[in-house]
């Protein structure tokens, strides 16, 4: 380390409260003899102070919108008939599955709380009347089963296998690879574009132009893509960027951006296995075999909704299961069972393009020279 | 989310769990306004527990032997109990300025220096230059405090060391490009 390191190294404890007894002494000896170390330290304490109420007011934006996440989610509600049947049904899952973890348990387990629901036990003809349905709550409404199932799942945890030994694979189609950035792709029929590989697109980037002989251009972040009419997915063409916008015209065109799926291929080297187990915590880790990438999930997975992204950029890649909604990021170096972590679809560049299909304002086509 | 699922995604970095500990609020709501409170006092404390709960956690001093929920609970109690005797000490009759005073640092502040540079803007435009993952870092690890070993783990250093290192050569990148003159004569 060279002294101007080492400096930075002393003043970041001092600022942080973790300088050892050696160490303090250096501080103070410098801090009395060096008076251009003197002027440093007063120039990082405005720094940091700055950093810190900065991070401080982001991180209390953060949390407002967490909160309104959380509203939103709990909110949610399927309404009418659909709600009773799955309310129903999920209380009908719920004790079902109660039965099995008390038929299962009876032998050995000393837990009153199941002794006591034996005597609840619902009788055979409800619990046959409602057992095809189970399949449903599961994908509509996690809320109500997800937590009635969890906690009583959480009683057993230690003494119950509810898995079924083996490892499922994920179907290759739902495993996909992309290349960021992303070559974006497009279709154009009748007054309406689909742009595919980026839902993130602010509508200010985008603009449509078309020259005196009815050729159209996608100008986005300052630079013109020629766009001929097709039903079949392009990629942007570059066109030369000497063109300047004149006038608007009446005609009005409509942009929908759509997310990385459709731009995405088949991964052939990374393979997905999961164990199909509902635990508490998921896990995931990452091994090598056969040249091939081999990523096991500890946990469900359910195939209508799940997928797994790796995207890679330049020589790094970055994992990313999607399951409906929610977005987990994976890191490809971990090795040993490690949680799921899951990340806001806000947080960067790269989780951006996992938000949901977007249909941007009707814009206007205008004239370039 | 039970306590321990939520505790262990916080811990690995998955600070967007913090959205389940909003199921406390409502008890909180109520506690505060059976207390001469209102559901604005009831979420600007409980936000502020949220932030106390997260700083403890991510520092490594919090000791999980309580739920969640009871310590949430006992720092709001404390936090609106504060609050309140400092609003009788203070407040007369038609007095709504007292409120004010701890809002100082939440991004209400008047700005004394307009039209020219402040400090605030210097040190910010320096940051948004230094790029990521120099700003992420220096936030996490200066506003949350927390240790190396997780930086490492987070950001996917090989150890504690080298987060250590990482963290050193950004702050020297930010020091940069800034002079001397300006950040002590700056307001």
């Amino acid at each position: 380390m060279n002294d101007e390191l080492k400096h930075i190294d002393l003043i970041d404890k001092h600022l942080n409260g973790t300088l050892n007894t050696d160490e303090a002494t250096h501080f103070e000896q410098l801090l009395q003899h060096d008076t251009n170390f003197e002027k440093e330290v007063t120039v990082y304490k405005r720094i940091y102070k700055r950093i810190e109420d900065r991070a401080a007011v982001e991180f209390k934006e953060r949390l407002n919108d967490y909160y309104k996440e959380y509203q939103n989610e709990n909110s949610a509600k399927p309404k009418g008939i659909n709600r009773k049947l799955i309310i129903i049904s999920s209380i009908a899952a719920a004790i079902i599955f109660g039965i099995f973890l008390v038929n299962n348990n009876t032998t050995e387990d000393q837990n009153p709380l199941f002794e006591q629901s034996d005597s609840d036990v619902v009788d055979v003809e409800d619990k046959d009347s409602v057992e095809h349905k189970e399949p449903i709550p599961k994908s509509v409404n996690e809320g109500i089963v997800h937590e009635e199932i969890k906690d009583t799942v959480s009683h057993f945890e230690d003494n119950t296998q509810l898995s079924i030994g083996g490892l499922k694979q994920l179907p290759a189609t739902l495993v996909r690879t992309i290349e960021y950035p992303i070559a974006l792709q497009y279709t154009f029929t009748g007054g309406e574009i689909f742009l595919f590989g980026d839902p993130s697109i602010a509508s200010l980037q985008l603009q449509i132009v078309k020259n005196n002989k009815s050729h159209y251009f996608l100008k986005y972040r300052d630079q013109y893509y020629s766009i001929e009419k097709t039903i079949s997915k392009k990629p942007l063409q570059l066109a030369s960027n000497d063109y300047s916008v004149t006038k608007p015209t009446r005609e009005k065109v409509k942009i929908k951006l759509k997310g990385i799926e459709e731009v995405s291929n088949i991964s052939k080297d990374l393979e997905v296995s999961f164990s199909g187990k509902r635990s508490i915590v998921q896990t995931y880790f990452f091994e090598e075999k056969d040249g091939l990438t081999h990523l096991v999930i500890d946990g469900d997975l359910e195939l209508s909704i799940s997928k797994v992204f790796s995207i890679h950029e330049g020589t790094k890649t970055n994992y990313y299961l999607k399951i409906g909604k929610k977005l987990f990021q994976m890191n490809s170096e971990v090795t040993q069972p490690t949680p799921l972590k899951e990340v806001y679809i806000l947080t960067n560049k790269q989780t951006q393009l996992f938000r949901e299909d977007r249909e941007l304002r009707e814009k206007t086509v205008y004239l370039v020279e | 989310m039970t306590d321990k699922e939520i505790i262990v995604q916080l811990r690995s970095g998955n600070e967007y769990c913090l959205k389940y500990l909003y199921q406390h609020l409502e008890m909180v709501k109520s506690w505060v306004k059976q207390n001469s409170g209102n559901d604005d006092d009831a979420y600007d404390i409980f936000q502020e527990a949220i932030i106390i709960f997260y700083k403890n956690l991510m520092e490594g001093n919090y000791e999980s032997k309580s739920k969640i929920s009871t310590y949430l609970f006992g720092i709001c109690k404390r936090q609106w109990l504060n609050q309140l005797n400092r609003r009788l000490k203070y407040e007369k009759p038609n007095d709504n300025f007292v409120a004010l005073d701890n809002r100082q640092d939440d991004g209400f502040e008047i700005e004394f220096t307009c039209g020219r540079q402040s400090l605030k803007k210097y040190i910010d435009e320096a940051l948004e230059k230094l790029g990521e993952p120099c700003k992420k870092l220096l936030e996490t690890s200066i506003y949350l405090k927390l240790r190396m070993q997780e930086i490492a783990e987070l950001f996917n250093y090989s150890s504690a060391h080298s987060a250590r290192q990482q963290k050193l050569r950004c702050i020297k990148r930010l020091r940069e490009q800034m002079s001397y003159e300006l950040i002590i004569q700056l307001k």
